[in-house]
């Protein structure tokens, strides 16, 4: 028998969190698609996208806290800890919940209730003035034309709160979520305040203006919003594809690592 | 075979909980671990079962470090916690979903001993009492068949016929391979049971012998010699 790794124990770890947690994966599975619900039908904002995101990253760190906020209760995190797995097989098994089957799981949750669902609620009005076939073809269409870095910037993001969530969970007894939203933030603010003054040389150097930085930035994404010094009239500046790239890259390393020292601490949690 | 060496453990530096601990334990016996409130029982088993992580010092547990909590360690150990926590489902379905993970276990005796703990094997663990859980999952750790087996103040909140049963069933479980300890500080409950017998005061195992007296007065001569009785003092 391999000793760091079994497949057979780690499919028996992937039933026992099924038959263990079915019921709350239930209650955030309607949660999940009953918030997706009400963005359709509220979609008077304009951007929508930051509440799925949020939804999404969110949601996949619901999905984790089954195996990893019971510190405190030490009958069951002594059960959890000594069950005859290696910790590599226990961590894979969260990343299979909390990742592997969740994107798609979220995904087609997303298209479901967004078009599929939607068409079958409008059904019940009288006059309903979009047709099936219009409203699933609208959607694929949607999917289809959105560009490569929107997904990426959605998989990144989510990548980077749920591994920095797994090390604060795992590390932490109490106050998980607390300390794991100052943290969150207080990256963001820092990276944001960095990138902002890195972009400001880069467009002095270009433009040959002193410029303030930006307000917004989208994380992982090629642009960067900033604001003239005097105006407050947006522009918009783009790096490079091959630096973009070269970005998120860096930034996907960045978080196997961090999932790899989640792992690492799981390996170190007393009682 | 249990082999402590030079044990060291705090929860805080100005409160040690082992200092310079040695201990050997041998397979065969069921070793009772007595103390006081906090001399650190719990804390000794946790450390044997690779809950907690020595300071300094080494605990191996037939040659394997606990703390490293191989898969390989775990199948041959069992640990039932004073506080007892099971997940919302029965008995039954428990032993399906953990049993796998332990290759002695053995469900017939697991169904068997939960009927002469007199607990049902359909009822979810949700609306089980204390009691009721602690001998539902003492049951499987029994089952379980592990060579290595700590039960931490195992008849709390049981009553008098449960733990009649609970000797009866760790009488009938005890094989020369295996080694048992139970941590107690009521002791008259499983003095019967118990062979040999450690007494953990002031940082370190003050007494490790066969238990051929009466525990109650060895462990009151132990911990607090002025209150000893006339039985041990042999007056």
């Amino acid at each position: 028998m391999n000793e760091s790794f079994s497949m057979n124990r780690f499919w028996l770890l992937v039933r026992r969190q099924w038959s263990e947690n079915k019921k709350v994966y239930l209650l955030q599975w309607i949660v999940i698609s009953l918030f997706v619900m009400l963005l359709q039908f509220f979609n008077r904002i304009d951007e929508p996208y930051i509440f799925y995101l949020l939804l999404f990253c969110l949601g996949g760190c619901a999905v984790v806290t089954t195996l990893f906020s019971r510190w405190t209760d030490k009958g069951r995190s002594s059960l959890y800890l000594l069950l005859p797995a290696t910790v590599s097989e226990k961590f894979l098994c969260a990343l299979f919940y909390g990742v592997l089957l969740f994107i798609p799981v979220f995904c087609l949750n997303y298209f479901f209730f967004r078009y599929i669902f939607t068409y079958l609620l409008i059904m019940l009005f009288p006059n309903n003035l979009v047709s099936f076939t219009g409203m699933v073809s609208g959607g694929i269409h949607e999917v289809i034309n959105t560009p490569l870095s929107n997904f990426l910037v959605f998989f990144l993001m989510f990548l980077f709160i749920q591994s920095i969530f797994i090390i604060i969970f795992i590390r932490f007894r109490r106050y998980q979520a607390l300390i794991c939203l100052i943290t969150i933030m207080a990256i963001l603010i820092i990276y944001n305040y960095g990138m902002g003054t890195f972009v400001r040389h880069l467009v002095k150097d270009f433009a040959g203006s002193i410029r303030a930085p930006g307000l917004f930035l989208t994380f992982f994404s090629s642009d960067f919003w900033y604001q003239e010094f005097k105006s407050f009239n947006g522009e918009h500046f783009s790096f490079t594809r091959l630096i973009w790239i070269l970005n998120d890259l860096a930034w996907f390393i960045v978080f196997c690592i961090l999932y790899l020292a989640a792992g690492y601490k799981l390996r170190e949690r007393e009682i | 075979m249990i082999t402590i060496n030079d044990l060291t453990f705090w929860y805080s530096k100005q409160n040690k909980v082992f200092w310079n601990l040695g201990l050997e334990l041998e397979a065969g016996h069921i070793y009772g671990l007595l103390g006081k409130n906090g001399a650190g029982k719990t804390t000794l088993l946790k450390l044997i079962c690779g809950l907690s992580f020595p300071k300094s010092g080494k605990v191996e547990v037939d040659g394997q470090i606990p703390g490293k909590r191989s898969a390989v360690f775990l199948e041959n150990l069992f640990f039932v916690p004073e506080e007892v926590s099971l997940p919302s489902m029965s008995p039954e379905k428990f032993a399906r979903t953990y049993g796998d993970f332990y290759p002695a276990f053995n469900a017939g005796q697991f169904k068997e001993y939960l009927e002469k703990l007199e607990v049902s094997q359909s009822v979810n663990f949700n609306r089980m009492s204390h009691g009721q859980k602690r001998k539902a999952l003492i049951a499987f750790a029994l089952a379980a068949n592990t060579r290595f087996l700590f039960l931490d103040e195992p008849t709390n909140g049981f009553d008098i016929p449960s733990k009649a049963a609970f000797r009866s069933l760790l009488a009938s479980a005890f094989s020369e391979e295996k080694t048992i300890i139970l941590s107690t500080h009521m002791v008259r409950d499983l003095e019967s049971m118990i062979d040999r017998v450690l007494i953990l005061e002031n940082h370190r195992i003050i007494q490790n012998n066969e238990a051929d007296q009466n525990l109650e007065d060895l462990f009151n001569a132990s911990v607090n010699p002025a209150v000893t009785s006339p039985a041990f003092t042999g007056h």
